[in-house]
């Protein structure tokens, strides 16, 4: 063969396999085109089971592709990420409320007000807390107060009766640890989540209406909680451990904490004896002092950038029946929005210390998660909570940072 | 005779094909435009972010503000925090690193039994995944359930259970531990391939001249595998100054192992300041410039010589 010969040969081989990988890719999306087929973005406890997804799949036609992502923080950076790049990160999207306000103010979502029927949104609880200046950006899945757990065998060993007050809830975790019942008594992490939740209790809004900080003015609760988080710490009331895995449940689910930082329905998990140690112990608290908590509930929305918006609120109405929402409060403790698999659920008797949730639903005040600086702001308390606790620097120095930071970015997003 | 018989532009084809330099070129197209997309898109487009107010939370504020994203970032003393922290990271990773895979590599460059069964299992952390690395590693130093609490406490070392990352600087030395375990053994080949590469009449004529083991290494060993070792330093030096993976993974964004990698993560997704980060990127970007610059120089160097 001469040396055109050879030449011809290569530039053929290279023509050839060119088209072979052309065709492998035409052919490949012909074939995913032949099923509709939608991304879903969720954290795990939003993930519905294959069977309840294969039943969707039969009765629409759309296959469902379901992305896990670990966390609401993890989740969150990649869907900004994707916004940046003018693409959606997926269809269907898992909103939990601590990201309702940054997807909305960076258009990451759609606004749903003409998409979602208003029959869809009467059978559910909660759909207030994704409207954002009178424009819903997310159809809730589930509703979750933050509450505690307890270990109420232990208090009935000791004889102790349920704390109603901080001081109490102190001096009894300090008896049981000085008992040697439990090394560390309490499980709360060292993160915003757990100052905001000694501090709401306390009585301390957080916030004013303008959004302003509260929590630093002398003796307010916000000072005060977060004088007694770093004590629970520094007593070892609270394993150093939540320092930096702070994440509280593992660790009550082993057996090895009395009260815990939970939700409103996670006593089906620390009472189902597959998944914890401390079943069938566990029972709700009412928070102490002035009993004051707030809500953590989810939605999903349709990414701004999807290109199968019907398939994708198809996908969200029959993520709101009965059937699904049932299964998510089964498998991971996640209360219904949808009104009636509530009621069904508590007709059943499925719904663990009702009272006290009754109780604690009438102590609820908001977090203002819809100002797109919020998150921000919760990811400084985060650090600033983590020095505090590892004696870097005092309570007072902390909320007086976060009270000049709040100011900041209230600045800097007028 | 087949090919005269085609059309005009078909024999033009031919002809460029026909040229080595420009067949080179047409088969390099696809995978220059792939590196283009790849790599040189996204760092122009985050040059031109660096040079913008751009929060991801008020898109529509997005506006050029020049050099000042820069000025902020060197102005905030956070930046020179990280900068000790990653500093501090770097010079005791590859300090580390060197001495034990020096040690690793005359270790297993001797001749004795079960040799190669050891050299596959030095090489087992490097193939085990970063992200793997720094889950591993998390739960072998878990205060509550760990395996290394286990070990010591079982075998009476500690009285009780340690939370080994509570103290901000021992958590900055476990982050540069999982990093050490994990990359000795990719410096342990680069320099047992030296290693092996050193022939060994020099060793035997050292000693005929009487030389003992410690003259072989300080006078023939260290010296020829100086090009190598030069290599290594700057390799790890690379990879250590942009750890994310292990330290994400060990301790997510915890203010006490905020090298310069972590704290751009905070600001541009966790704060969505993509305007900063980027900024920061580039900051990164040129010490890693300068430090690739010795890198490139040194091997050069060792061509030379």
């Amino acid at each position: 063969m001469n040396k055109k010969g050879k030449v011809a040969l290569k530039l053929k081989a290279l023509v050839g396999i060119l088209l072979i990988g052309a065709i492998s890719f035409c052919l490949s999306s012909a074939f995913s085109m032949a099923k509709e087929k939608i991304i879903y973005m969720t954290t795990p406890w939003g993930v519905p089971s294959k069977n309840l997804l294969g039943e969707f799949e039969k009765q629409t036609g759309i296959k469902v592709e379901v992305t896990t992502i670990g966390d609401e923080k993890a989740l969150r950076d990649k869907v900004m990420t994707a916004t940046a790049g003018g693409i959606a990160p997926a269809d269907v999207i898992f909103v939990g409320i601590t990201n309702i306000g940054v997807f909305s103010s960076s258009k990451s979502i759609l606004e749903l007000d003409k998409v979602v029927s208003a029959d869809l949104l009467d059978k559910l609880i909660g759909v207030n807390l994704f409207r954002i200046e009178d424009h819903l950006y997310g159809v809730p899945i589930y509703q979750q107060l933050v509450m505690i757990d307890y270990d109420s065998s232990v208090l009935e060993k000791m004889g102790a009766s349920v704390p109603t007050t901080w001081d109490e809830f102190t001096q009894l975790c300090r008896e049981i640890k000085q008992r040697g019942i439990k090394k560390y008594p309490i499980t709360f992490g060292a993160r915003a989540w757990s100052w905001y939740l000694i501090a709401l209790s306390m009585g301390d809004p957080l916030f004013d209406k303008e959004l302003n900080p509260t929590f630093n003015q002398p003796g307010s609760g916000g000072l005060r909680a977060m004088r007694l988080l770093r004590d629970f710490f520094k007593e070892g009331l609270i394993s150093p451990e939540r320092i930096t895995s702070v994440n509280p449940h593992p660790s009550f689910w082993a057996g090895k904490a009395v009260f815990h930082q939970a939700w409103q329905g996670s006593l089906a998990i620390s009472n189902d004896p597959k998944k914890s140690k401390v079943a069938p112990n566990a029972k709700y608290l009412l928070l102490p002092d002035k009993h004051f908590t707030w809500s953590l509930p989810a939605a999903l929305s349709i990414s701004a950038f999807s290109d199968k918006k019907d398939e994708a609120y198809k996908f969200i109405n029959w993520f709101t029946q009965s059937r699904v929402q049932k299964y998510l409060y089964g498998a991971y403790g996640m209360f219904p929005a949808n009104k009636a698999a509530f009621a069904e659920l508590g007709k059943a008797g499925k719904i663990e210390g009702f009272d006290v949730m009754a109780e604690q639903a009438k102590f609820i005040h908001p977090i203002p998660y819809q100002a797109p600086w919020y998150t921000e702001f919760e990811s400084e308390a985060n650090d600033t909570i983590k020095r505090m606790v590892r004696d870097e620097i005092s309570p007072e120095q902390a909320v007086n940072h976060l009270a000049n930071y709040v100011y900041e970015l209230k600045k800097e997003y007028e | 005779m087949k090919i005269k018989n085609k059309g005009k532009w078909q024999e033009s084809f031919y002809n460029i094909a026909d040229n080595e330099k420009w067949l080179a070129y047409l088969i390099l197209v696809p995978v220059v435009i792939l590196i283009f997309f790849m790599a040189y898109f996204p760092a122009i487009q985050s040059f031109r972010f660096s040079l913008m107010y751009y929060n991801t939370r008020l898109p529509a504020r997005a506006h050029f503000v020049g050099l000042n994203n820069y000025i902020k970032i060197l102005k905030n003393p956070l930046f020179f925090e990280a900068l000790k922290r990653t500093a501090y990271f770097v010079l005791i990773a590859v300090g580390t690193i060197l001495c034990i895979a020096l040690v690793f590599s005359l270790v297993l460059n001797e001749n004795f039994k079960g040799r190669p069964i050891l050299r596959a299992l030095v090489m087992l952390a490097w193939a085990i995944p970063p992200v793997v690395n720094g889950f591993m590693w998390k739960w072998l130093l878990n205060g509550d359930f760990g395996f290394l609490n286990g070990i010591l406490y079982q075998f009476g070392l500690i009285s009780s259970y340690k939370p080994w990352l509570k103290d901000p600087f021992a958590a900055l030395n476990w982050a540069t531990l999982t990093f050490v375990w994990r990359f000795t053994p990719f410096v342990t080949i680069l320099l047992l391939g030296a290693l092996q590469s050193i022939p060994l009449e020099l060793y035997d004529s050292a000693k005929v001249d009487g030389a003992g083991a410690r003259s072989c290494l300080w006078y023939i060993t260290l010296p020829l595998l100086r090009p190598m070792l030069t290599i290594a330093l700057i390799i790890v030096m690379i990879f250590a100054f942009t750890v994310f993976d292990e330290i994400y993974t060990l301790t997510g964004l915890d203010p006490a192992t905020k090298t310069l990698m972590m704290y751009d993560y905070e600001l541009s997704f966790e704060k969505g300041r993509f305007g900063l980060g980027s900024a920061l990127a580039y900051i990164i970007g040129i010490f890693m410039f300068l430090i690739t610059y010795f890198y490139i120089k040194s091997i050069y160097k060792e061509v030379k010589h």
